[in-house]
């Protein structure tokens, strides 16, 4: 293999993919990435730990001899960082990786490419098509409410339903659960994945982070129960399902609601953000009483104080006091635009709330009971 | 702090068969009667017997089903902890007025350093009687006493005359005393390790002694030193009355190695059983539950998870160690011993506030959950 890689262009796929590589692992070839430079197929630089793996493709590489080479990933970063040159050549001799900038040169240990484990590309021609915005809101808006920790496995992992017209994504620790749903087309009629297909945590993030614009067209497919391939502009995220069979998470919605309070994300989330600083690790709930033309949030704390907060509302139903852990409200608020409408829908103190946005986004969430 | 040149007077107290005879004080019909108290189930664990029970060979941590097949006219009793912590209260109690040395070791059992005493007595075997006396006026329950100049001697003297009885261990008969004991019934040492040291010919205390520290470190390892103070009287550990309990634990080394999960799941269940009664007992709870493995080659891991809520039911409690055993299969080496802990305890799980509510997902053994308490 022979090359001249645009420094800019490798570092931006170097980046993408080494957050999958191992630092340590009992195959040691995967504390490495691989290049493949061929002008027909374009270049590419993969990475894996085989659970989670990543093909991104590399711009910029003048191809002299198509082929492939081993990287090891912590020398390879260094150099690409510290470099100054525009261009570095990337050889493979029958011994060596070399790597030639105008004035640094690098003699590297080489490796057989070939015992690199395959890296799963897309090859699905029946997928469904979301748009990239789409798909990292999915993900923002639930990814945080999973549960690593789990002695259910599948906890620590997103659900995904996939529907001939769209995708929701389910993420649930037991105490709350944040539901999306977007649009979204299907191509060549996917068929239903079978089970309760779960995308482990790690490999959402990564599909966030290679979300860069939000006007693109991703592809994305469930194989037979066992993997998710994503494929966006730049890159194929291949990654194992999470083992273990989701709950039926149907069941924690409320059938009845008595109270829905409209109200809008911003001012929301500035006053349980106040509200919360008058919180301990031993007291850690804010009372909500939500009443006529005013929503009141109070807390407090052993040895740190208390605090009181006033919100205005448009509301003019019955008063409902119901105390929550902040936290729990504040992860979704974030992840919601600050002028966006959300409805806290409410039964009482013992019963889940539910909060929604008109851009079909349910976050439920279990109250702390008052027992003081 | 540790006065080598002062003797030590200590006290063991150890309630008689203590849940089986708070049982038949409050149920007269139980008296005289062989009485368990546990569950009676398929997979239920004695946790306490009555005397007339363990004369039929029902011991506490026995199965419920061969405790059955030992003695078929055996009455099972649901344990009711919140009274035995009440009992346990008034016991310790009394031990304040006396000193305020007092180690509890659980519910029904408790070291008291009374070398200086709130009654000026000279006496600690008088203290000893006195406080017999005192426990059995208040709650109508006998304890038994072993009175000595450490607390492995304390512990053994109090075993001496049980039930009801006290036994003194005099600094002048201590080596003696030792000298015939057999090595079973040291604090520590185990079945195991009980018949490996009968295979090196070390039957006794005084066996024991004859041997050399070297000996001793090199067969037992870290616990050579141990044995080699015990050998001679010798217990320099002080009565601790603030121990704060950080875990609570029970382990198990088997006479043959284990090698299917099968059978280390069946060895569990007692550990498991020992651990949960006496979270229950002391009315704490744990988020972390630790399992550990030590192989035939002595090779030791352990493996554990932590939840967000503590663990409240003995199935949630079971269902974490088993996702815990399960991905140890199939070993390579035989399994010699196995441990169970729960720790993360919180004694007053978020004191000042309710608690946070569950979703009403599905149950699931292994997702631990409030609320559901084991009856």
């Amino acid at each position: 293999m022979r090359a001249l890689c645009n420094r800019e262009g490798l570092l931006t796929a170097f980046n993408m993919v080494s957050g999958v590589v191992p630092t340590r692992s009992p195959k040691p070839i995967l504390q490495n990435v691989k290049l493949t430079v061929d002008d027909e197929e374009g270049s590419v630089l993969m990475g894996t730990d085989l659970e989670v793996g990543i093909r991104h493709r590399v711009l910029g590489v003048k191809v002299e001899a198509a082929g492939s080479a081993i990287l090891p990933t912590a020398k390879i970063g260094p150099i690409l960082r510290t470099s100054g040159d525009q261009d570095l050549l990337l050889e493979t001799t029958e011994e060596h990786l070399l790597v030639k900038g105008a004035r640094s040169s690098f003699k590297l240990p080489l490796e057989d490419p070939s015992l690199y484990p395959e890296v799963p590309d897309f090859a699905a021609d029946r997928y469904h098509v979301i748009l990239s915005g789409n798909l990292k809101k999915l993900i923002r808006r639930t990814v945080f409410a999973t549960d690593l920790e789990s002695a259910r496995y599948a906890l620590g992992g997103v659900l995904v339903e996939l529907r001939p017209d769209g995708v929701s994504m389910i993420g649930t620790d037991g105490r709350r659960l944040a539901k999306m749903s977007a649009e979204a087309q299907s191509e060549n009629d996917p068929p239903a994945p079978s089970g309760t297909p779960v995308i482990p945590v790690k490999a959402l993030k990564l599909i966030e982070r290679n979300l860069v614009d939000d006007d693109l067209l991703v592809h994305l497919t469930i194989q037979s129960g066992a993997a998710v391939l994503v494929r966006t502009e730049g890159a194929v995220i291949y990654s194992r399902l999470v083992e273990g069979r989701f709950p039926r998470y149907q069941d924690v919605f409320p059938t009845s609601v008595e109270t829905r309070v409209p109200m809008t994300v911003g001012p929301l989330r500035l006053a349980v953000e106040q509200a919360s600083i008058v919180t301990s690790d031993e007291s850690r709930g804010v009372d909500f009483q939500f009443g006529p033309g005013a929503l009141v949030l109070s807390s407090q704390a052993a040895d740190v104080g208390s605090a009181q907060v006033d919100l205005p509302l448009d509301y003019q139903g019955k008063p409902v006091d119901i105390t929550f852990d902040p936290r729990y409200l504040l992860d979704a608020l974030k992840t919601l635009d600050d002028d966006a409408e959300i409805t806290a829908e409410l039964i009482d103190a013992k019963n889940a709330a539910v909060f929604k946005t008109p851009d079909d986004y349910t976050y439920v969430v279990m109250p702390l009971t008052r027992e003081r | 702090m540790v006065r080598p040149e002062r003797q030590q007077k200590i006290i063991h107290i150890d309630m008689d068969a203590f849940y089986a005879s708070v049982e038949q004080r409050d149920r007269p019909e139980l008296r005289g009667q062989p009485v368990a108290v546990g569950g009676s189930r398929e997979r239920g664990v004695v946790a306490a017997a009555s005397y007339e029970a363990r004369r039929f060979g029902v011991r506490s941590a026995m199965s419920s089903i061969s405790a059955k097949r030992k003695c078929p006219g055996l009455i099972f009793v649901k344990p009711r902890f919140d009274v035995y912590r009440s009992v346990s209260h008034q016991i310790r109690a009394i031990f304040a007025e006396y000193t305020p040395l007092v180690e509890p070791l659980s519910l029904d059992e408790a070291y008291l350093d009374v070398t200086e005493n709130l009654k000026a007595s000279p006496s600690a075997t008088a203290i000893a009687e006195e406080i017999r006396a005192r426990i059995r006026g208040e709650t109508g329950l006998t304890a038994s006493a072993g009175v000595s100049y450490n607390k492995f001697l304390a512990k053994i003297a109090s075993d001496e005359r049980k039930p009801d009885g006290l036994f003194v261990i005099t600094p002048k008969r201590g080596p003696a005393f030792v000298e015939g004991l057999p090595v079973g019934k040291f604090h520590g040492i185990g079945p195991v390790t009980r018949a490996k040291m009968e295979a090196l010919g070390i039957h006794t205390g005084g066996d024991l002694r004859a041997r050399s520290l070297a000996f001793l470190q090199e067969h037992f390892g870290k616990a050579g030193p141990y044995y080699y103070s015990l050998a001679r009287g010798v217990d320099e550990r002080p009565v601790r009355p603030d121990r704060v309990r950080k875990s609570i634990g029970a382990e198990t080394t088997f006479g043959a190695d284990l090698f299917t999960a099968e059978e280390a799941r069946a060895a569990l269940e007692p550990l498991i059983a020992k651990v949960w009664s006496c979270c229950e007992a002391s009315g704490v709870s744990g988020r972390t539950a630790t399992l550990k493995a030590k192989y035939s080659d002595f090779r030791q891991i352990t493996r554990s998870r932590t939840s967000d809520a503590p663990i409240t039911s003995r199935p949630a409690f079971e269902g974490l160690v088993s996702a815990l055993l399960e991905p140890l299969f199939p070993v390579g080496k035989g399994i010699r011993l196995l441990g169970v802990t729960l720790s993360s305890l919180d004694v007053d799980a978020e004191p000042h506030e309710g608690r946070q509510l569950r979703l009403p997902l599905e149950a699931d053994a292994a997702l631990p959950s409030r609320g559901d308490r084991e009856g």
